[in-house]
């Protein structure tokens, strides 16, 4: 998807109308993320509610 | 409580006794199969020999009203491992069989010839009989013709083919809340030891209707309440798991990159959505099953369903998520309907879908199948049912056929196969793969709740540091918890919630009277740990099997390109508590 320069994780979560508390893991290109982190074109985002299993 | 111990090989055929509990009171669960096993089975026995036992115990807290009580351990020396095993299943049967009265059935000795015997258990006593028109019959048709002579008011534990055949990926099969042979023991090949008694069936034809009683009924009750809040207020025991079940997790491994696709090669599954926990509800509703289902009575997480075939019809049980990840994922296979199948045939056969899938993965890297051929993969399935030999090798599982087929990228600790997480991306339970008493098997440390979902703080799953001691710790709370009959799934809610925990240790206090601490539980844990470590080293064990396959510290796993990198050194402090 196209976001605007700059743009970080929880800016990008909150564009998409996903409640700040809501994600329990957030993986940047795979790896749990701050939050803080600016977008750069490639990068891969996913968002997960608290869930576990096995 | 009692002991109900079976001696196959009496002179005159195999002779029932029961006895009190004795030196094992107060033990239950993990706890006590791990007990017997450890004093009563030689080490250096062969599995399928005389000298070996099969047990069978419900937990500590299994038959009463505690929520989520329901599982049931089974233990032997393992003719996957070679070292002890404890096999854990949920279904009706273990709660049957506390209400009876029963902290566990042994199967010991060896019968005389290979007559199948069927074991029936009532209230006026038990019964052993021979039968051997049950022989090669498949668990769904074995608890068809147990319903027709017994009624559908029973419990049903039993042997499929791969059982009879002894095959190491065999399983223990217990049938659920409809009467499906769907709730398997099924790792370490528990079901070629049943086999090797000869017993196909153990019947519950009479199940106890009253919950055994607390000490303190009124403190018990209050803690089951406090329990129940606790599960049902965590948002995975309350929501995750109930709404998509463990397959949930399927999204969720493929983005942390510790997926293991195309037999441990690669870390993502291009195609996994195909497949996921949200996919399958979605198809289980829309097909007319259920996506929230419970394996056994008075459990409040329901992490299960149905799964309906495209004409509408039952096919099998939801499969879990090691099982679409073995039998798909693994194997590049992103068909569900070929994944529940597969499932099926497994439940039927009575094998563990992991060995299986596993397997499948080390046949199709040797070329006996393309990677993604589903029709190819239920084939293969088939010859281990009807015992071919390439079946039969198949049914040894992953370590077999791998020398068999000369492959060298072959994923098992101690024989066992590997579960659905790379250890390369998830350090943590790599740490319990390589150190676990029972080869690998995430059940025994789930450290990918605290490296990947956070559950009970959060350690890097990408570093080596802080590994040991996580699974160390997890190692410990989950033998304890195997010991109560209590599913793992609890230890969610009580990993992150400290009156939750409490609430499950007043529970065992209010039930036996007793005044147990956190502290007394993992000293439960521990002890358990070091019994099963103590029988595999008396087995020929050194800490040099308490290792990962080469290839994890050689070949770096893609999307992070990294390799396995806990350093043996630390490895071989893992029991240093």
């Amino acid at each position: 998807m196209e976001i605007d320069p700059g743009t970080t994780v929880q800016e990008l979560l909150h564009k998409l109308n996903i409640p700040p508390e809501a994600p329990k893991v957030i993986f940047l290109n795979g790896i749990h993320t701050r939050g803080d982190e600016v977008l750069k074109e490639g990068d891969r985002l996913g968002a997960f509610p608290p869930v576990a299993g096995g | 409580m009692k002991i109900l111990r079976i001696n196959m090989g009496a002179p005159g055929g195999p002779k029932i006794s029961e006895e009190p509990l004795g030196p094992y009171e107060g033990l239950g669960g993990r706890a006590l199969t791990s007990a017997m096993v450890a004093k009563e089975v030689p080490p250096l026995c062969h599995p399928l020999g005389a000298d070996n036992k099969l047990v069978i115990a419900p937990g500590l807290l299994t038959g009463t009203q505690a929520a989520t009580s329901g599982r049931i351990s089974v233990g032997c020396k393992s003719p996957l491992t070679g070292g002890i095993k404890e096999a854990n299943a949920g279904g009706q049967p273990s709660q049957m069989l506390a209400m009876l009265g029963y902290a566990a059935i042994v199967l010991e000795g060896k019968p005389k010839d290979n007559t199948l015997y069927k074991v029936v258990i009532q209230k006026d006593g038990v019964k052993i009989t021979p039968d051997n028109s049950l022989r090669m019959l498949g668990n769904y048709d074995l608890v068809e013709k147990m319903k027709k002579e017994y009624g559908d008011k029973i419990g049903c534990i039993s042997i499929g083919p791969a059982g009879e055949m002894k095959m190491s990926a065999a399983s223990v099969a217990f049938t659920d809340m409809e009467l499906r042979p769907t709730r398997h023991a099924g790792r370490g090949g528990v079901g070629a030891v049943m086999g090797a008694k000869g017993v196909k069936v153990i019947v519950i034809a009479d199940p106890g209707t009253a919950w055994r009683t607390p000490k303190d009924p009124d403190k018990f009750r209050k803690a089951n309440q406090k329990f129940v809040e606790g599960l049902k207020k965590h948002p995975v025991t309350g929501e995750g798991l109930p709404a998509y079940g463990t397959n949930v997790l399927t999204n969720v491994i493929n983005e942390a990159g510790a997926y293991p696709t195309k037999n441990f090669m690669w870390g993502r599954f291009g195609t996994c959505q195909k497949i996921s926990g949200e996919t399958q509800a979605q198809t289980e509703i829309a097909r007319g099953g259920l996506a929230t289902h419970g394996c056994h009575r008075g459990c409040t997480i329901q992490c299960s369903g149905t799964y309906m075939n495209k004409d509408g019809h039952y096919l099998t049980k939801q499969p879990e998520y090691e099982t679409v990840w073995a039998l798909g994922g693994n194997c590049e296979i992103d068909d569900l309907d070929a994944i529940a199948m597969l499932d099926r045939l497994c439940d039927d056969y009575g094998l563990d879908t992991i060995e299986m899938g596993a397997t499948i993965g080390v046949a199709m890297e040797a070329g006996l199948a393309k990677f993604g051929d589903a029709e190819a993969s239920i084939n293969l399935m088939k010859e281990v049912g009807k015992g071919t030999p390439l079946g039969r090798i198949l049914g040894s599982g992953a370590a077999v056929t791998g020398k068999v087929l000369g492959v060298e990228r072959v994923p098992v600790v101690k024989g066992q196969a590997l579960p659905a997480y790379d250890p390369r991306g998830i350090q943590g339970i790599g740490v319990t793969y390589a150190t676990s008493t029972q080869g690998a098997d995430h059940t025994a440390g789930y450290a990918v709740a605290t490296n990947i979902m956070k559950v009970g703080g959060y350690v890097d799953p990408l570093k080596p540091e802080g590994q040991i001691e996580l699974s160390r710790n997890l190692q410990i709370a989950t033998a304890a918890v195997d010991a109560t009959g209590m599913c793992l799934f609890i230890a969610f809610a009580v990993l992150d919630q400290p009156e939750t925990f409490q609430a499950l240790i007043d529970m065992l206090n209010a039930f036996y009277g007793l005044s147990l601490t956190a502290d007394d539980v993992a000293a439960l844990g521990k002890r358990i740990l070091k019994e099963e470590r103590d029988f595999n080293f008396r087995a020929g064990f050194t800490n040099k099997q308490d290792r990962l396959p080469d290839f994890f510290k050689k070949e770096p796993l893609p999307p992070h390109n990294l390799t396995f990198q806990v350093k043996d050194e630390d490895l071989d402090t893992l029991y240093n508590w």
